[in-house]
């Protein structure tokens, strides 16, 4: 048992290996991929389980029927050995400091959570829209939301992931802190509890508009764009 | 049982092949082994690419692109990590979904802070390259249908979750607990290489 260099306890809440097989797989679109690369960049064990999944592919890929090549593919080839490689401009990583992101995260975005443009969600609440695709109409998105804050209970019309990057929140199914994703099915209604302490920043992909109970919410919703 | 002894050994002598011509890529850049291995494993990209449903002409250019890339990162080849199948599998994939889906997706970084340290490797002995090849070969022979199934509509026709749940009339959940299932028989078979 080993616990992470940042953290103070260990991830709890780890996605299903259905998630990292997709990802491995190549079959998850952008705003899940940035997502699950995330959450694994807490896991210690990553590099290894992702191996292990990558391992299926290689083993579909040794046994499928070869595909016919142009005739002069390999000589193609051969010239293009010497070929200096081009370049990869390599974007300079912004300086970590207290920074909460993690790098596939920081490295897509290419700047850090406090240079965004985070917009208004609700009382102690902002948001910033990071990406929409996909299937099921996707959303990736942050919350920040302030220590103690209630998020009025919610649902969507299809899967709901939640991954905690600072700070910890709780609802009914358990605490959730950094690492941890929280993956609930669309119909099931939740409200979540900001904890005491510090802020909490959390990474969510959602299908479809957040629908929520209440009529207060539901009123306030248009202006949210989420 | 002795046809399943024959094809592991016969996948373990290839998968051994396969790591020692990318050795001498790396080591000499040694045209003929780069040759043998493009003879091998272009046709076999090429034919990924095509299940994704690229077409003929750019399925071709990037088999050749990723050959191009497994010649110049040879020496990041570990085959303490991986078969040759599945590093040249990873550029394919990667390779694929930036210039056909292109999309951007980052990969994990290994100097994550986050991360933490692995576990240490048992020493590179000549034994893992052709090890692990067989071992998923093996593994992944022996998984019933209803999970070769899934993992193959995931991993060669790129498909999510949900159209693999349409396409084969079944529950998503279904889906979901048959790829784990697959992973869980994966992990078993590789855990005591790793």
């Amino acid at each position: 048992m080993s616990v992470a260099l940042n953290n103070s306890a260990p991830v709890t809440h780890r996605l299903g290996d259905e998630w990292l097989m997709a990802y491995a797989a190549g079959a998850l679109s952008e705003g899940q991929s940035l997502l699950v690369a995330s959450h694994l960049s807490f896991l210690g064990d990553a590099p290894a389980r992702l191996a292990t999944a990558e391992a299926a592919g290689g083993a579909l890929i040794d046994d499928l029927a070869p595909d016919l090549m142009a005739p002069d593919a390999l000589a193609q080839t051969l010239a293009r050995l010497d070929m200096a490689e081009p370049a990869v401009a390599s974007a300079a990583r912004p300086a970590t400091g207290e920074d909460p992101l993690p790098v596939p995260l920081r490295d897509w975005l290419g700047r850090g959570v406090d240079e965004l443009k985070w917009g208004f969600l609700g009382p102690g609440m902002k948001k910033v829209k990071l990406w929409r695709g996909g299937p099921n109409d996707q959303r990736l998105w942050m919350l920040r939301a302030q220590p103690g804050v209630k998020i009025p209970k919610h649902g969507h019309r299809g899967t709901e992931l939640v991954l905690v990057l600072k700070g910890s929140f709780s609802d009914p199914h358990g605490g959730f802190r950094p690492g941890d994703v929280e993956e609930s099915d669309g119909a099931r209604m939740h409200a979540l509890d900001i904890d005491e302490g510090e802020e909490c920043i959390c990474l969510a992909l959602t299908e479809g508009p957040i629908r929520f109970e209440s009529w207060i919410a539901r009123a306030i919703q248009p202006f949210i764009g989420l | 049982m002795d046809r399943d002894k024959t094809s592991a050994a016969a996948s373990a002598e290839l998968a051994e092949e396969m790591a020692a011509l990318l050795a001498a890529i790396a080591r000499d850049g040694d045209r003929t082994a780069f040759a043998r291995l493009f003879g091998h494993y272009a046709p076999r990209v090429k034919s990924y690419l095509r299940r994704l449903h690229v077409e003929e002409r750019q399925a071709e250019d990037i088999a050749q692109d990723v050959m191009l890339t497994v010649w110049r990162k040879a020496g990041q080849f570990d085959p303490a990590k991986a078969s040759a199948g599945t590093w040249i599998f990873t550029i394919a994939r990667n390779r694929f979904i930036d210039t056909v889906r292109r999309e951007r997706r980052p990969a994990l970084d290994p100097d994550e802070p986050m991360l933490l340290p692995e576990a240490p490797r048992p020493a590179d002995d000549s034994m893992a390259a052709g090890q692990i090849g067989a071992r998923v070969h093996q593994a992944m022979s022996a998984l019933p249908p209803d999970q070769a199934e899934v993992v193959a509509l995931s991993f060669l026709e790129g498909l999510p979750h949900s159209a693999i749940a349409e396409r084969l009339d079944i529950p998503l959940g279904t889906v979901k607990s048959r790829l784990r299932l697959a992973f869980g028989r994966l992990r078993a078979v590789l855990e005591d290489l790793q």
